[in-house]
This record gives C-alpha cells, sequence and structure tokens, in this order.
C-alpha cells in the first residue's frame, strides 16, 4: 500500500472521473484535473468564484463547477481547455445542479425550488421542469441513463413524474400515497422505482417504470420510520434501515421481508467477528525513529471475545434528527455483503452476509465512523473516522492504516476509483491518494505504513 | 331396737366412712396398684367387721343378735338361721350350717358388689376422663370458633376496604381513560390541525412561489441565460429529434420493451432455477431408488398393504423417467407426480433409515458375535493354507533328507568316496546352507502366520468399526437430506403408518446375520443371493459405495454450477487479499463463497447490467 503526497483541497471537491483516467479536485476557486495514476496536473480552470460543486459527465468529456452563491455554473471541457460554458440562474438563485446522464445537459434547481432548468450543450433549448419537490432524495437516475425520476409537490400532494432523459418527454406522472416524501431511488435495473416516506411515518412504495404499484411496505406504525434506503447492485434487495435500529431487507419477487437485521449493541452470536481497533502499544513502532512524529498512535485490529458489547450514544430524545437508527447502509459490488452503521452506536461498521442474511463482522473503531465505500471490484470495504488512519476490510481481515504525512491528516471522507486500485482520503483542507494494487510488490502490500512515494 | 340402731349407727357410719376412705384412696391410687390396694383395703375392713360384731353381739345378746339376724337375712331372702322346729312352742335351734351358708353367699355377695363398685368406680373414672377431654375440646372449640369469628370479621372488613380501594381505582382507571380518550382527541384534533395547518401554508407558500416565478421568471431576466463558446455534440453523434406524438410512442414502446425483457429476464432466471429444482429433485429421485431398489423385493414378497403402495410406484417411475423432456411440461403436470413419489421414496427412505438405526443399535448388542464368525472363517481358511504349504515343505525336506541321506550311504559304499569327496564336500555345505534357509523359511512362515492371525483380528475389528461408521455416515446422510420435506405433516403422519412395516423389516434384519453364515456353509447359493440381494445391508457395502461418490458428486457439481465465475475470482481475490493482509485474518472466512441460486442470478444480473 502507498500513499501520495498530500495536495491541497477545499470543501472536500474530489472526484475520480468515471472513465478513471482523470481525478478532479478543487481549491478555492481553481480546479484541478490530474492524471489518475501518476497524478500530473493535465489542465487547470479557473472560476469566478469559491466552488461549491464538481461533477464529471458520464462520458468524463466535461466537468460541472457550481457556485451557489453567486447561482452560477461554469462547465469546462477536458479535450478543449479553451472551450467554456457559463450558466446564469440569476435572480432565480441556485441550489442544485447536476448532469444529466448523457452528459450534455445540465439540470440546475433554483432557489425555493421553482423549477428545475434543464440546460442543452448542444443545442439552445432551455427546458423547464416546475414543482420540483425539496426532499432528501429527489432526483433519480437510471442506471442506463435512459430515465429520470422526480418527486414533484403539488396541491399539498407528492407525486413522481418520469422523464426519458433523451428528450425530455415526460412519460409517466403519478401521485404517491406519501404524506412527505423523503426519497426516491431507481433500481440497478432500471424497472422499479422505490419510494419512502418521511421519518414520521414508515412507508416504503416501490413502484414499476410505467408507472403502476408494485408494493406498499409498513413494518410498523406510530414511531419514526425509514432513514435510508439501498438497493443491491443486483437489484434483487432493498434494504431499508429505519429509526428502530433494523435493516430489513426486501426481496424482489414478492417484495416481502427477508430478513430483519437488528443492530444491538451486545453482540452474541459466536459466529459473528468482532474487529475490534486498539492502540498499537508504543513498543511495537520502536526502531523507526525516522518516522515523523504521529499526534495520533498507530492501532490495529484485534479480534474481540465474542459475547461483545458495543458504545452505544444516548440520544436526546427532544431534538430533531435524533443519532438513532441505520443513518447509512450500502452493498458491496457483487451483493454479497451490506454494510451498515447504526447512529447510536457511532464507532461500529456492520458487516452482513447477503447470502445468509445473517451478522457477518462488525468493526469496531475507536472514533465515530465518518464514512465508508464499498471497493466497486471487490468486497473490501473502506472506512475512515475522522482520523489520521483509514481502514480497510475484506473476508480475509481488516486492517488499520496510519496515512502518512506530517501534521495530522484526518480522513474526513473518501472514495474509490473506479477499479478499485486507489482511494482517495479526502481531508479538511488536504488530499492524497493511497494506492493498493500490489501486483509488483507482492506480499509487502502491508508495509511499513510511513513508506512514501 | 331402738337402742340397736343407735349402737350400729356409728359403726354404720365408721363403715361408710371407711369405704369413703377406701374410695378416696383408690381413687388416689393410680390403677397399677389398684388390686393390691384392695387386697390391702380388705384387711381392715375384716378387722372392722370383726370388731363390728364385737360390738353389736355381746355374751348378753346372742340370742337376739341372732334371731336380729336372722329376721334380717330373711327379709333379704336367706333361708333361716334356724332349724324348722317343729312345734311352736319349742325353741328354735340354731342352724349352723345356714349360717354358714349364709356368711358365705354374704361373702361372695360382698366380693361382687366390691367387684362391681369398683367397675362402676373405673367406668366412672373413664366417664370423668372423657367428660373433661370433652370439656377441653369444647372449650378448644370455642377459642376457635371465636378466633375465627374474629378472622372472619377482619376478612370481612378487609374485603370492604378491597372493594372500596378497586371502586376507586375503577374510578381512576375512568378517568385515566377518559384523559387519555380525550388527549387522543386532542392529538388527533391537533394532528387534523396541524395538516390544515401545513396544507395552508403549503398553499400560501405555493401561491408565494408562483408569485415569485412569475416575478422572477418572467420578468425577462437578462442574467438567466447561458453562454456557450459555441454547442457541442451530442455524445451519440446523433442530432436531437423533435417532440413529436410519434416520438412519445416509441419512448412509450421502449419504455414497455424494457419491461418486457426485464420480465422475460426474470421468467428465464426463474424458469431455470425451476429446471435446475427439477433436475435435483429427479435425481434425488433416481438415487433414492437405485438406493432402495433392494428393498423393494422383499416388501413385494410380503405383500402388504402399506407396502403394496410403494410396489405400484416403483412399477410407474420406470415409465416417469422415460420421459426426459418432463421438465419442459407446465409445472402443474409434472409437479405432482414427481413430488409425490419423492415422498413416497422419502417414505421408505425415512423407514430404511430407522431400520439402520435400529441395525446399529443391533450391532452394538451383538457384539463381536456376528464378527468372530467371520473373522475365525477367514482365518481358518488362511491357516488352512499355510498348514498345507508348511506341510508341503516339510515334506520337501524330509525327500531331500532321504535323498541325501541316500546319497551318503551310497558315498560309504563307493570307493570312490575320495574322487567324489570334495563334490560331497560342497554339496553338503551347499545341503546345509539350504537346510538353514528352510528353516528359517519354516520360521518365517510361522511368523507370518502369527502375523497374519493378527492381521485377521485387526481386520475384523475394522470392518466391525467400519460397519458402525457406514451405520452412521448413512444416518447423519439421510437426516441431512430431512430437511427438504420438513413442513410436510401429512408425511410424517403417514411416516408413522409406515413404521409398522418397517418393523417388520427389522425382525428380519435381525435374522438375517444368523441365517446368513447357514447359507453360505449350507452352500445353498440360491438362498444365499436372495438373501443378500433382498437385504440392503449385505451388498452394502458396494451399495453405497456406488451411491456415496455420487451423491457427493452431485453436490459438487451443484456447487460448480451454481457459482462457477463467482466463487474463483472470489477465492483469488481473497488469497490475494489476505496475502496483502495478514494482520487479523477471519479463521474460517473461506465458507462463505457457496451458497444457493441466488448468486447466480446476483452474477447474471450484474452482468445484465452491463450489457445496455
Amino acid at each position: 500500500m502507498n500513499f501520495s503526497e498530500v495536495f491541497k483541497l477545499s470543501s472536500q471537491l474530489c472526484k475520480f472521473s468515471p472513465d478513471g483516467k482523470y481525478l478532479a479536485s478543487c481549491v478555492q476557486y481553481r480546479l484541478v484535473v490530474r492524471d489518475a495514476s501518476s497524478l500530473q496536473i493535465l489542465q487547470l480552470y479557473t472560476c469566478v468564484d469559491q466552488i461549491q460543486h464538481v461533477e464529471w459527465s458520464a462520458d468524463s468529456l466535461f466537468l460541472l463547477c457550481a457556485m451557489y452563491k453567486r447561482g452560477l455554473v461554469q462547465v469546462w471541457s477536458l479535450e478543449q481547455p479553451e472551450w467554456h460554458c457559463r450558466i446564469d440562474e440569476g435572480s432565480a438563485g441556485l441550489v442544485a445542479s447536476c448532469w444529466s446522464p448523457d452528459g450534455r445537459h445540465v439540470l440546475n434547481t433554483t432557489e425555493f425550488h421553482l423549477r428545475m432548468t434543464v440546460w442543452s450543450l448542444c443545442t439552445k433549448s432551455v427546458s423547464y421542469i416546475k414543482y420540483p419537490k425539496a426532499c432528501q432524495q429527489g432526483v433519480s437516475f437510471s442506471r442506463d441513463g435512459r430515465y429520470l425520476a422526480l418527486a414533484e409537490r403539488r396541491d399539498c400532494k407528492d407525486y413522481v413524474s418520469i422523464f426519458v432523459c433523451s428528450d425530455w418527454q415526460l412519460l409517466r406522472h403519478f401521485d404517491t400515497g406519501t404524506q412527505d416524501l423523503a426519497g426516491i431511488e431507481w433500481a440497478p435495473n432500471g424497472c422499479v422505482l422505490a419510494v419512502w416516506d418521511t421519518c414520521l411515518e414508515y412507508k416504503v412504495l416501490l413502484y414499476s417504470l410505467d408507472g403502476r404499484l408494485l408494493a406498499a411496505y409498513c413494518a410498523y406504525e406510530w414511531s419514526l420510520g425509514v432513514k435510508a434506503a439501498a438497493w443491491s447492485p443486483s437489484s434483487q434487495f432493498l434494504a431499508v434501515g429505519s429509526y428502530d435500529g433494523k435493516v430489513r431487507v426486501l426481496n424482489h419477487v414478492t417484495w416481502k421481508v427477508l430478513a430483519e437485521l437488528g443492530h444491538p449493541a451486545a453482540v452474541s452470536d459466536s459466529r459473528v467477528v468482532v474487529y475490534k481497533e486498539a492502540e498499537k502499544s508504543p513498543r511495537g513502532s520502536l526502531g523507526r525513529p525516522a518516522c515523523p512524529p504521529h499526534r495520533a498512535a498507530e492501532s490495529r485490529y484485534e479480534v474481540a471475545e465474542v459475547p461483545v458489547s458495543l458504545q452505544t450514544l444516548k440520544p436526546a430524545a427532544d431534538r430533531a434528527n435524533p443519532k438513532i437508527g441505520i443513518g447509512a447502509l450500502a452493498f458491496s459490488a457483487d451483493s454479497c455483503f451490506l454494510a451498515t452503521r447504526n447512529d447510536n452506536v457511532p464507532n461500529a461498521v456492520w458487516v452482513w452476509d447477503v447470502r445468509k442474511l445473517r451478522l457477518f463482522v462488525v468493526l469496531e473503531q475507536l472514533g465515530p465512523v465518518r464514512a465508508f465505500q464499498w471497493d466497486p471490484q471487490q468486497p473490501r470495504l473502506a472506512v475512515c473516522t475522522g482520523g489520521s488512519k483509514v481502514y480497510l476490510w475484506s473476508p480475509a481481515g481488516c486492517v488499520s492504516v496510519q496515512v502518512p504525512g506530517e501534521g495530522d491528516f484526518q480522513v474526513l471522507s473518501l472514495c474509490w476509483h473506479s477499479n478499485g486500485d486507489s482511494l482517495a482520503l479526502l481531508g479538511k483542507d488536504h488530499f492524497c491518494l493511497c494506492f493498493l494494487e500490489t501486483e509488483d510488490g507482492g506480499g509487502s502490500a502491508l508495509g511499513p505504513p510511513g513508506s512514501l512515494t | 331396737m331402738g337402742d340397736w340402731m343407735t349402737i350400729t349407727d356409728p359403726g354404720l357410719s365408721s363403715e361408710s366412712k371407711n369405704l369413703s376412705q377406701y374410695t378416696s384412696e383408690t381413687k388416689m391410687s393410680p390403677s397399677s396398684l389398684y388390686s393390691q390396694q384392695v387386697l390391702c383395703s380388705s384387711i381392715p375392713l375384716s378387722k372392722n367387721v370383726h370388731s363390728f360384731f364385737s360390738a353389736f353381739c355381746t355374751e348378753e345378746n346372742i340370742e337376739q343378735s341372732i334371731s336380729y339376724l336372722d329376721q334380717e337375712l330373711t327379709t333379704f331372702g336367706f333361708p333361716s338361721l334356724y332349724e324348722e322346729s317343729k312345734g311352736k312352742e319349742t325353741k328354735r335351734e340354731l342352724n349352723i350350717v345356714a349360717v354358714l351358708n349364709c356368711m358365705n353367699e354374704l361373702l361372695i355377695l360382698q366380693r361382687k358388689n366390691l367387684l362391681a363398685q369398683e367397675n362402676v368406680e373405673t367406668q366412672n373414672l373413664k366417664l370423668g376422663s372423657d367428660m373433661d377431654h370433652l370439656q377441653n375440646c369444647y372449650a378448644k372449640l370455642k377459642e376457635q370458633l371465636e378466633t375465627s369469628r374474629r378472622e372472619m370479621i377482619g376478612l370481612q372488613e378487609r374485603d370492604r376496604q378491597l372493594q372500596c380501594k378497586n371502586r376507586n381505582l375503577h374510578q381512576l382507571l375512568k378517568n385515566e381513560k377518559d384523559e387519555v380518550q380525550k388527549l387522543q382527541n386532542i392529538i388527533a384534533s391537533r394532528a387534523t390541525q396541524y395538516n390544515h395547518d401545513m396544507k395552508r401554508k403549503e398553499r400560501e407558500y405555493n401561491k408565494l412561489k408562483e408569485r415569485l416565478h412569475q416575478l422572477v421568471m418572467n420578468k425577462k431576466d437578462k442574467k438567466i441565460a447561458m453562454e456557450v463558446l459555441n454547442y457541442v455534440g451530442r455524445a451519440d453523434g446523433k442530432r436531437g429529434s423533435w417532440r413529436t406524438g410519434k416520438s412519445e410512442a416509441r419512448n412509450e414502446d421502449e419504455m414497455y420493451k424494457i419491461l418486457l425483457n426485464d420480465y422475460e429476464y426474470r421468467q428465464k432466471q426463474i424458469l431455470m432455477e425451476n429446471a435446475e429444482l427439477k433436475k435435483v429433485l429427479q435425481q434425488m429421485k433416481k438415487e433414492m431408488i437405485s438406493l432402495l431398489s433392494p428393498q423393494k423385493q422383499k416388501p413385494r414378497e410380503r405383500a402388504d398393504d402399506s407396502t403394496g403402495t410403494v410396489i405400484s410406484d416403483v412399477e410407474e417411475d420406470p415409465g416417469e423417467l422415460s420421459r426426459e423432456s418432463m421438465w419442459d411440461l407446465s409445472c402443474e403436470t409434472v409437479r405432482e407426480q414427481l413430488t409425490n413419489s419423492i415422498r413416497k421414496q422419502w417414505r421408505i427412505l425415512k423407514s430404511h433409515v430407522e431400520k439402520l438405526d435400529n441395525q446399529v443399535s443391533k450391532v452394538h448388542l451383538e457384539g463381536f458375535n456376528d464378527e468372530d464368525v467371520i473373522s475365525r472363517q477367514d482365518h481358518e481358511e488362511e491357516t488352512e493354507k499355510l498348514e498345507l504349504e508348511i506341510q508341503q515343505c516339510k515334506e520337501m525336506i524330509k525327500t531331500q533328507q532321504q535323498l541325501l541321506q541316500q546319497l551318503a550311504t551310497t558315498c560309504d559304499d563307493d570307493t570312490t568316496s575320495l574322487l567324489r569327496d570334495c563334490y560331497l564336500l560342497e554339496e553338503k555345505e551347499r545341503l546345509k546352507e539350504e537346510w538353514s534357509l528352510f528353516k528359517e523359511q519354516k520360521k518365517n512362515f510361522e511368523k507370518e502366520r502369527r502375523s497374519f492371525t493378527e492381521a485377521a483380528i485387526r481386520l475384523g475389528l475394522e470392518r466391525k468399526a467400519f460397519e458402525e461408521e457406514r451405520a452412521s455416515w448413512l444416518k447423519q446422510q439421510f437426516l441431512n437430506m430431512t430437511t427438504f420435506d420438513h413442513q410436510n405433516s401429512e408425511n410424517v403422519r403417514l411416516f408413522s403408518a409406515f413404521s409398522g412395516s418397517s418393523d417388520q423389516d427389522n425382525l428380519t434384519a435381525h435374522s438375517r446375520p444368523r441365517q446368513k453364515p447357514h447359507g453360505v456353509s449350507n452352500g445353498a447359493p440360491v438362498c444365499s443371493s436372495k438373501f443378500t440381494k433382498s437385504l440392503p445391508a449385505s451388498p452394502s457395502t458396494s451399495d453405497f459405495c456406488h451411491t456415496r461418490p455420487c451423491v457427493s458428486e452431485h453436490s459438487s457439481i451443484n456447487v460448480l454450477n451454481v457459482t462457477p465465475e463467482e466463487a474463483k475470482p472470489n477465492r483469488a481475490g481473497r488469497e490475494c487479499a489476505s496475502q496483502k493482509w495478514s494482520v487479523a485474518s477471519r479463521p474460517g472466512s473461506q465458507d462463505g463463497c457457496c451458497s444457493g441460486c441466488s448468486l447466480t442470478y446476483t452474477n447474471s444480473h450484474v452482468e445484465k447490467d452491463d450489457l445496455p
């Protein structure tokens, strides 16, 4: 495992291009495009203001930089550096901007969600979509880029519109039986749309592409409901995490619950392996005087004896958005594993074996888990806790790696390269790349954590 | 007469006093001393009597006394003390005999009276004690009554209190319920109000939005614009198409096509899964039939009611099997047949497993008997063989010795011995060597023989162990297979109906090992072959050896079929990963790579996703 040097970064804006060749990062008002492997700067664009959002087009040819404060979007071309495009939303304001899947349209949401503007880079045509709903996850493109599902709110009722992305024609428009729709998400096969209601009510609805209601699911009533939902890459499962600290896995045939995965703070199943992060004793790091002094001690994982009780957080019951329930969940690329985080056990990541529908591994960190992401190629999970370490888990085991560098590099977020060979570690003001490929290195993958390229 | 009375009075009173004294004495005395006391007391009584008499009768008044006594006695019905006088004038004579008789009678009477008195007294005592006891009892019961009465009053009081409390609680509950109802109503009204307000607010918000929209958008805001250097081509290279009814229809078509594709894909997947499962079922059936076929002949002979159905099932099996294309048929037609036959087979198998179970236990019971017979047979055969060999060797040695002797004698006789001496010596040496060699051989044979007997014994033991192991393995195998038909309560019921026949099977199985050696020794091949054929246990080694790899092969094929593409890279990845990270590796992490059909779906789905 090798680490790149540390580069500057602002607002954690660092993205690999979809084709995996480039890496875009933002420093204040500058947009830097590097080669993803050599990290040499290929292009440097200057925007008019501090960039707040950056996004690659699907064909990796264009880059979109949004400056919400100014209501401005600037688009850059990688092929023609002199080409530029600037979209000004003027007094309407701007709160969100994204690419359409074809990479030739920019979708801007104005302030107060008055409307959505579809700007085309090919023609002068501009389309407007009225009444987009201001919610957690109101826009969802299908994986094949054909359809856009958009949550709308009209006359105090929730609607979903399905547009054909090729010509922005409305294909279907139907009202959902939700109180206050909170999110929509296409299944990866693009045939089923999952819709879930606000946290006040547990309600998951599944619509077919043609607007038919396939199924409605409600696990319980009179309590806080869905907090997060995720499709498995195979479209076979929909995992719904809720405020009661459980993940319910729905199947794609009957849309009934396959399993209820509880997240108790006490793990008692002897088949579950609990990896506990432990600070390394100072004796372990002897004989490396050249190593720069880290503020945080090195750590390693220990397999804990199985009746384990995890650290829990007592949530404040009188505040909004209490820190309870399953706030994050993700399937591995092969759909074999499901990683979840229970917000009132902030230090732990649960990894479930989807084939057996039971708990497989629990990682207990020393600090609260900030983010985790699966390797897009293999079942490998990267976790960060806001400390100077990055943690990797695979079925073979797990490891904690100190990010080298001067001072304290706090990994707040991370993102995988599309081939799974490298991992961008994003801190507050810096980022670095972690290369995992070890074809030539052989068994020295773990190596000394302080090795610099 | 009056004088006497006055005189007698004290005496009588003294007697009565005495009596009272006596009675008081007896009253006081314990019962054990009672008789003694009586004896003792009789003495002073006699004395008293004596003194009484002395007082009553003096020298002077004998006559009067006698007449008085006579009178008294006659009034009491005793015979007169006087002799019957002939004449009235003559003085009546005192009849001593009569006096004595009277005395005796009096004494007897006295004794009787005493006895009666005693009895009465004891009875009196008893009654007295009874009385006491009863009085005690009465007192106690009275007390009890009193206490229970008090208790009752207490309880009644408590009951009253509790009832009071209960009433209060009921009241409270009612109040609470009312409260809850009220609160619920309040909540509901609040909720409706909230919703109403929300709606109103939202409407207002929408109005404002609309207004804002008009204000912002319709003003022809010069700022709202896109500056672009030049328009770029579409990603697909085509020109944008106009939005027309045609395109709308095309979009619809496309959508339905996508949906159809998805459904078709899913249907195919399900069909594949079904076919796979059917195949598994079919194979299982075949295996079961092959496994159970030797067993079938027996029930057929017995022609039991329960097994009759089995036979018919078996007979229709080949017909079914010939239709290889049966999984192309729709489910309804095939499913029932298949599941039914499988169920039947399963029942047979279960009974068979039970039988095996019994056999195992029986083997445990019978212990070495069975094994001994077999091993001894082999053993004996082998020893016979060895002995034969030894015999042959011995004979050879003998003949050679004879030859040697002959040679020696001829040599002695011969004059040309000297000439041959060298030869002879050489030969002798050679023979000696041979001799020793033979001896060694013999020794070796002996050793071999010994080792062989040991080996034979060991073989017997091993065989027994193997038998046990096989039985347990089979049992386990079938128990493992039980999982797929668990819910079928009907099956269980029918199985219990089958258990009768299985018992019979057990009986025959019991009789088999005893019969088998007979058959062999008698040299009746028909009989023995019948036995071996009809019973699954005797040809089992070959049969099960045949089926075991079949099953395992099948399962492995299954696994491989399901996850061939997945398992390999996965494992490879894992190995590579384990190479990489050796910090904390999981002991049993490899086990997760094989699973059910869902994975094929997963994988193929992923592939499918990549296609468009």
